[in-house]
């Protein structure tokens, strides 16, 4: 499964990080590593232990051109190479022995306030350059530590049905009410794309003209969903996996708007009084169903009916491209020709650019624990956003 | 709570809507384009044309219930309308059809997963896998106590 996972470039830290730090430790497909920051501005992804004594690379120190261990001092550059080997070279500096020593390196690259890694074999694929990255509107990044396998929170991605239970009606359920139900899924459809899947739904207060049957909602491959935001599941390792999610709120107006910076905080999945799951926002649930699967869910004891179409064929697809990577091909969604890859359009309900309709600045949905400086930095956008097209529709 | 992002588009004329056609420019498509296949949306007219399907196989495929990414595989499987028929005459969702030829499942044998309890994608994925009925519905039910077994009394 690693293998092919590493054919794609994946989300692994937001850029805003790196603001107040230089080296981060991260654990991806079961390798621990050090994710950092030069002061030179690259970005690398190198093995956590120094090939010299093993020493953990994430207390080593940035400099100009890489990351120097701070136990003997050997230098390395973002791409692996090791520059200096302070006492060898004092004496032996005719060895050169620093040229026969590497760290193992990844790839790093940064868009849209991600850093992305590739851990894959070269040449690298491109780097998707998604048309939802360039929208109009406030973004903000969250990311989460989940204790289960990433396939299991894959194919909720292709679960058009959960989230009338999971989410409706659970959430009817948590906030008291006793109302009616949530409107039930009446059909489904599912299409292969470019880039993954759409999965399509009717329901009983939704007929076929409707976008959530027309346009539907993508499970993008290999493992994001896209919903107008994007959710990543990265594995840490095989019991593990960084839940990145990328939200975008549309603002007032169409005047310009520039971000600075796109903050990346933590969303805890615990609550600490309790020690049971938050279950307050929407991946907060999805959270608790994944985990509540098993740490690797257990397929042999599932029974799987018609709302479960859409995970077979995502099933049916991993291992059809499973077998294309070990034929030497490349697996579904990759993108190889720099003149596909711009502003690259993915199905979107109320189009990519959607217009706020909204009277106020709206809460943040999807997770628990937004810290209020966000909260408060977006509302401002969107108030000073507001203001500015009054005072253009007032004719100022 | 809300689905907090079904804001359904207005689509009176789907290809008419500036979001579309916006959406259509983005695949290459021009407004001429989204109307010689309407009612297809961008992404399913760019899967069209990528697959060589034509405006009037689509739509004849649609009339037998399958969406452009079936009728794509339908096309490739070489498959006529009367072969989706003949398992929408037994109950089974036009897409099947596809995925049975796809995976050489005969309708017969579709038809006794089915009673055991398994959907057709399933069926084929376990038959491809080795599976046999017997196999499969044994290892169905054993994570089951057995008294709530289907047609069991508790």
């Amino acid at each position: 499964m690693g293998e092919l996972l590493r054919r794609y470039w994946h989300p692994v830290a937001g850029a805003a990080e790196f603001r107040e730090q230089d080296v981060k430790p991260v654990r991806l497909f079961g390798e621990d590593l050090a994710l950092f920051r030069d002061r030179s501005g690259n970005y690398g992804l190198v093995d956590r232990h120094c090939p010299h004594r093993r020493a953990d690379m994430t207390y080593g120190f940035v400099e100009d051109r890489g990351l120097r261990c701070n136990y003997h001092g050997w230098l390395f550059d973002h791409t692996g190479r090791c520059l200096h080997q302070p006492f060898e070279e004092t004496r032996h500096p005719e060895g050169n022995f620093r040229d026969k020593v590497r760290i193992n390196a990844y790839q790093v690259k940064e868009k849209a306030g991600l850093l992305w890694a590739y851990l894959g074999p070269d040449p690298a694929p491109e780097l998707p350059d998604w048309d939802r990255f360039h929208a109009r509107g406030y973004k903000q990044i969250a990311i989460s530590e989940v204790p289960c396998n990433w396939f299991q929170c894959q194919e909720n991605s292709i679960d058009p049905v959960h989230f009338e239970w999971l989410h409706d009606n659970w959430s009817k359920v948590l906030h008291g009410e006793d109302g009616p139900r949530a409107p039930a899924h009446r059909r489904l459809g599912f299409d292969e794309f470019d880039y993954g899947f759409i999965y399509r739904r009717v329901r009983e207060d939704t007929t076929e003209q409707d976008e959530l049957w027309t346009t539907g909602r993508v499970c993008l491959w290999p493992n994001c969903l896209y919903v107008g935001h994007f959710e990543w599941r990265v594995p840490i390792d095989d019991e593990n996996t960084l839940s990145v999610g990328w939200f975008i709120d549309e603002l007032p107006g169409d005047l310009p708007f520039e971000q600075e910076v796109i903050p990346c905080w933590q969303a805890p999945v615990k609550d600490e009084r309790t020690g049971r799951w938050i279950t307050s926002h929407v991946m907060n649930q999805d959270f608790v169903a994944w985990v509540g699967q098993g740490t690797i869910a257990d397929r042999t004891q599932e029974h799987l009916g018609e709302s479960d179409r859409g995970v077979i064929m995502i099933r049916k697809r991993l291992l059809d491209d499973l077998e294309a990577v070990a034929a030497g091909k490349d697996p579904m969604a990759t993108i190889r020709d720099p003149a596909v890859n711009h502003r690259v359009p993915l199905p979107i309900i109320g189009g990519a650019n959607r217009l706020v309709t909204a009277s106020r600045p709206p809460r943040f949905p999807f997770l628990a624990g937004q810290p209020a400086e966000v909260q408060a930095e977006f509302e401002k956008a969107w108030q000073d956003c507001a203001a500015a097209a009054a005072q253009v529709g007032a004719g100022g | 709570m809300a689905d907090p992002s079904a804001h359904p588009r207005p689509v009176a004329d789907p290809s008419a809507h500036p979001l579309t056609v916006a959406e259509a420019a983005a695949y290459g498509l021009t407004p001429g384009d989204l109307s010689d296949w309407a009612p297809l949306t961008p992404v399913q007219i760019h899967w069209a044309r990528k697959h060589a399907l034509t405006p009037a196989a689509a739509r004849q495929w649609a009339r037998e219930g399958l969406h452009v990414g079936d009728a794509v595989r339908a096309v490739a499987l070489a498959m006529t309308p009367a072969d989706t028929r003949r398992w929408a005459a037994a109950h089974f969702a036009p897409s099947d059809a596809v995925e049975a030829a796809e995976m050489g499942i005969s309708l017969d044998v579709a038809i006794a997963w089915r009673e055991a309890g398994f959907i057709l994608p399933d069926a084929a994925l376990l038959i491809h896998d080795g599976w046999t009925l017997d196999e499969a519905t044994a290892a169905r039910y054993a994570g089951i106590a057995t008294g709530i077994r289907e047609g069991e009394d508790p």
